[in-house]
């Protein structure tokens, strides 16, 4: 068994490329040693900026030997009459390079046929390796490539060496011009070059006497210890997605901390994190009260600073960037916001759905009908329609043309800093949320409002104007926007449904003529998009499929938070037996009215009813029909489902004791009239057909 | 310890040392321009297949960065010493590194990172693949590989490095703002540029008039597209330059919506793709003269630049 290493070194690959990368390629070459038949142990992989590797220990020196029968004319036509070989049969042994002696007879179904065994060697798993390499180094897939030499060749950025060894043994092979090697190469600065690798077993210690770490797990651990700080009167801020940066930013990292100016604690805190971590990819510190400390803490990519000269110039950096902020600051709020609102008619929001003024104007209008369905008091209306009014001008202000994902949290801050009432500037501030679904939704109910009625615009609009996700291509963002609407409706449990929002948004962007009224027929497009948004969201708090599709298989899903109501109920009842039994029964119910035609009022026929069981299914029917009404009317669905499997004994009895399909039409009519009632009872929480049922 | 290098010192050095590595020293381009990129020894000559190494200091002027002299690190007009390798070297990244020496850096002291920054000017219709270089967090260099310009696919790739040449000074001199920055061993650089930098911020925030730039630049647009249609490219050229800078000022002062701007943006790109098809075919009837005398430099090729003035509009 041998040992493999493979490092790729380049010119600093951007930090978000290097796993799925190293994923990549670590999936290609186990699919391409798979099929080569090689066995092989564990496969490690390594990266940093400037290198990915990967490690397979236990490898075959080469594959195994082969024996395959090679299948040739049948016998009938291989001797002649005196027995020797016929034309066909010296055809075949030529063809396989075999002497006469070798060829036998096998017996297949068909019959009789001649037969070689052919022995073939297994290859050398040096010499696969050197045409797999190649190959699965070409097809690693990133986000953004680049052309640099003359061959036409593209990669995150120019590969500078390659190491290639087997055992010690270099495998050949050229990539764009690099000759694969034996020679790695140190940290830029305090590290060698042309650094021979005699072996996998040595490549991370030798890189690490070169100040390389070239394990990201283990340079994440060194990050998260050094920011684990207890002297700057706080702690770091945590910020998982900056960590997960800094990780691949560095191949040799320490934490260091400096300190800026207190006077800059003026700014709101939000500018403050937004300037240090998205120009400078710095944490912040917070104290007790999560209040912001005059300090940061950054990552370096070096051996410490022990003369402090790395602090004073990353301190005098952040100076530079805390005035040019303070610089927005001021400018910005020279102006109100009322003031700048009419330059939100020269900004356009897309091309054919009109300026943000446009938007503002739907934004009002819109917002106000929802507050109306949702029965909002004049207090919150009057602030909701204030903060409709404001909610784009940000997009005027110098801070959001730096900072962009300062948007609606500038104008929230900047509408305070002008005294606005706390609900008017915490709507505008929330009206983005939530990004992610792990991000909370606005906290006031104006607040979801004007979040709901911003995303339903752009992703109607979108809709309309033909911009509709598909594939990976979402360059609006309308997912994002989707399920933050969904999330929204779910987490302020708002009834309203998804046809309602999107009728009320286009009429708003018909009102203004941006849509035509012919174009009505997109909404089941809608309809579905939001359909894949709530399954996405149900799916991610662990709700299974089948519940899923039970609840949207009823029309369920154009109210969101009662789906949700709905999915919880069918979850939590599915574990009960009465629930499986009836969930059974409700099949084979489903299964009998397949074949029979729809009836728009099917109505049971009581003197029609003549067997006992059926008789006191159909009592049970109209005892808990409207109990069952009443329980999904007040959103109790588990209480329903609850009363849906009580009624198990008497559909069991029911099976047991009658015949629906009886020789008298007008029995067997009535029968399945009466099934036809007992399925649509069934299906008022959930298509509870769709229940998988676990076998025990 | 020794004296640090003044301002003049630094550029005077950088470009003895890329004189060494073979660069013609050029001289800045005497139009407004946003960024070194814009000079016609980049944005003309990356195009096609002449090898050429250049490098020159282009001050470039970004009007909207104006702040009245008062920050320290941001200024209307700075000054850029732009690179240009075509094709790239293998060791392009190394041949920097050793300019940073030959300027007294240490970089055992510093902390250097090269982090991803793409580079893409929708005027120019050009873009490319590459770094920004930070030096214990200071951005002083941007490094580019350029893919496109004037629309065009660039083969063989071209490496652009662009210093900041007062971010380097700020930094080399250890000093907390540009303006005192020495810039010869008696004079600042605050005592050298200051006024400059009150002036043309007022002017360029306050004082602009509407419409005389608005119409300076219809003329412009309708002089490189006259000139171009003489086969006259290099002509076409600077009045496409002046067309760009016209803008910048404009959208400085506020006077362009940003519906109008990606208009506006679009009308300057049309002139300098043409202008790079018209220089192409120019080069292309002369039979490409700069190919003959190419010296095998024994390098893989490769390319790089500063972001312009005119960025695409940042809307979210």
């Amino acid at each position: 068994m041998s040992e493999f290493l493979l490092e790729i070194g380049c010119e600093e690959i951007p930090a978000g490329m290097l796993e799925p990368a190293i994923g990549h390629l670590r999936d290609n070459v186990v699919k391409e040693l798979q099929a080569a038949a090689v066995p092989f142990g564990a496969i490690t992989t390594y990266y940093t900026p400037r290198r990915m590797a990967l490690v397979i220990d236990e490898i075959a020196v080469k594959q195994p030997d082969r024996t395959e029968t090679l299948v040739g004319p049948p016998k009938s036509v291989s001797y002649d009459k005196e027995g020797r070989f016929t034309k066909a049969a010296l055809a075949f042994a030529e063809r396989n390079k075999v002497a006469l002696k070798a060829i036998c007879v096998t017996t297949t179904p068909r019959g009789e046929y001649l037969a070689v065994e052919k022995k073939t060697k297994g290859a050398k798993t040096a010499r696969l390796l050197s045409g797999i390499l190649p190959q699965v180094i070409r097809a690693i897939p990133f986000t953004k490539s680049m052309y640099w030499t003359d061959d036409k060749f593209r990669f995150a950025r120019p590969i500078q060496w390659i190491v290639a060894l087997l055992d010690g043994r270099v495998i050949p092979f050229t990539i764009a011009g690099v000759a694969a090697g034996a020679r790695t190469s140190g940290h830029r600065v305090l590290g060698r070059k042309n650094l021979p690798v005699a072996n996998a077993a040595e490549y991370v210690d030798i890189l690490k006497k070169n100040f390389v770490i070239v394990d990201p797990a283990v340079r994440r651990r060194i990050i998260v210890e050094g920011l684990a700080v207890e002297h700057l009167g706080g702690s770091v801020r945590p910020d998982p997605d900056l960590l997960d940066i800094v990780v691949n930013l560095n191949e040799f990292p320490s934490v260091i901390f400096g300190h800026f100016d207190e006077a800059f604690l003026k700014l709101p805190q939000e500018v403050l994190v937004t300037v240090m971590r998205s120009h400078q990819k710095y944490f912040s510190v917070v104290g007790p009260q999560k209040e912001m400390r005059p300090y940061f803490l950054t990552v370096i990519n070096t051996n410490g600073d022990g003369q402090g000269v790395i602090r004073l110039g990353h301190q005098r950096v952040l100076r530079a960037r805390l005035a040019d902020a303070q610089f927005f600051w001021e400018t910005d709020t020279k102006r109100s916001l009322l003031e700048r609102k009419a330059d939100l008619d020269h900004v356009t929001f897309q091309a054919k759905l009109g300026t943000y003024g446009d938007k503002t104007a739907r934004l009002e209008a819109v917002s106000a009908m929802i507050a109306d369905n949702l029965k909002c008091s004049a207090e919150e209306k009057s602030h909701l329609k204030q903060a409709a009014s404001l909610a784009k001008v940000d997009l005027t202000t110098e801070m959001v043309k730096e900072f962009t994902d300062l948007q609606g949290i500038m104008g929230g801050l900047y509408a305070r800093a002008e005294m606005q009432p706390e609900a008017v500037w915490q709507a505008v501030y929330d009206h983005y949320q939530p990004k992610k679904l792990d991000e909370p939704s606005p906290r006031s109910i104006i607040g979801a409002v004007l979040a709901l009625t911003d995303k339903m615009d752009s992703i109607v609009g979108c809709f309309e104007a033909g911009l509709i996700p598909t594939g990976t291509r979402d360059p609006f963002a309308l997912r994002r926007q989707g399920n933050g609407v969904i999330k929204i409706l779910l987490d302020g449990q708002i009834k309203l449904s998804l046809t309602r929002l999107i009728q009320l948004a286009w009429m708003a962007l018909a009102n203004q003529g941006k849509v035509t009224a012919d174009r009505r027929d997109n909404h089941p497009q809608l309809a579905s998009f939001f359909e894949s948004r709530l399954r996405y969201i149900l799916e991610a708090r662990g709700f299974h499929y089948d519940e899923i599709n039970a609840v949207i298989n009823v029309g369920a899903g154009d109210k969101p938070y009662e789906a949700l109501s709905r999915t919880e109920a069918l979850s939590r009842i599915r574990r009960e037996e009465d629930f499986l039994a009836i969930a059974a029964a409700f099949k084979r119910i489903k299964n009998i009215l397949r074949d029979q035609p729809v009836v728009d009022a099917p109505l049971v026929n009581v003197s029609l009813l003549d067997e006992a069981a059926e008789k006191e299914l159909f009592a049970l029917y109209e005892n808990t029909h409207p109990q069952i009404k009443t329980l999904v009317d007040t959103l109790d669905y588990y209480a329903a489902l609850k009363q849906t499997a009580a009624m198990r004994q008497a559909v069991d009895h029911f099976f047991d004791m009658v015949l629906v399909m009886s020789e008298d039409s007008q029995l067997r009519q009535n029968r399945i009239h009466l099934l036809r009632n007992i399925a649509s009872l069934f299906m008022q929480v959930a298509d509870i057909s769709e229940i998988v049922v676990a076998p025990k | 310890m020794a004296t640090p290098l003044t301002f003049q010192d630094i550029t005077l050095s950088l470009l003895r040392y890329w004189s060494r590595m073979g660069c013609v020293i050029q001289q800045p381009y005497d139009v407004e321009v946003g960024a070194g990129t814009m000079h016609p020894e980049t944005f003309l000559r990356v195009l096609g297949p002449e090898p050429y190494r250049v490098a020159y200091i282009q001050p470039s002027r970004r009007p909207a960065d104006g702040r009245y002299g008062d920050n320290p690190n941001r200024v209307q007009k700075h000054y850029q010493l732009q690179v240009i390798l075509k094709p790239s070297a293998a060791d392009v990244q190394d041949l920097y590194l050793a300019s940073l020496k030959a300027v007294g850096i240490d970089l055992r002291q510093h902390d250097l990172r090269f982090e991803e920054d793409n580079w893409e000017s929708p005027t120019l219709g050009a873009w490319g693949i590459g770094w920004q270089i930070l030096l214990d967090g200071l951005e002083i260099t941007q490094f580019t590989y350029f893919q496109q310009a004037g629309g065009i696919d660039l083969q063989p790739i071209s490496a652009e490095i662009t210093y900041g040449l007062e971010r380097l000074a700020t930094f080399i001199a250890n000093v907390d703002s540009i303006y005192d920055i020495p810039w010869s061993p008696s004079v600042t650089y605050g005592e050298v540029r200051q006024q400059e930098e009150v002036e043309f911020s007022r002017y360029n925030f306050e004082e602009a008039s509407r419409e005389p730039l608005f119409e300076a630049f219809k003329a412009y647009e309708a002089e490189s597209g006259k000139a171009l249609v003489a086969g006259l490219v290099l002509p076409a050229y600077d009045y496409c330059l002046k067309c760009s800078h016209t803008f910048n000022l404009m959208d400085a002062r506020g006077f362009i919506s940003v519906t109008e701007r990606v208009g506006i943006i679009g009308r300057v790109r049309k002139l300098a793709c043409a202008i790079a098809e018209a220089y192409l075919e120019s080069r292309k009837a002369m039979g490409y003269p700069l190919c003959k005398a190419a010296p095998d430099r024994g390098h893989r090729n490769k390319a790089s630049r500063l972001p312009d003035a005119e960025m695409a509009p940042k809307l979210p």
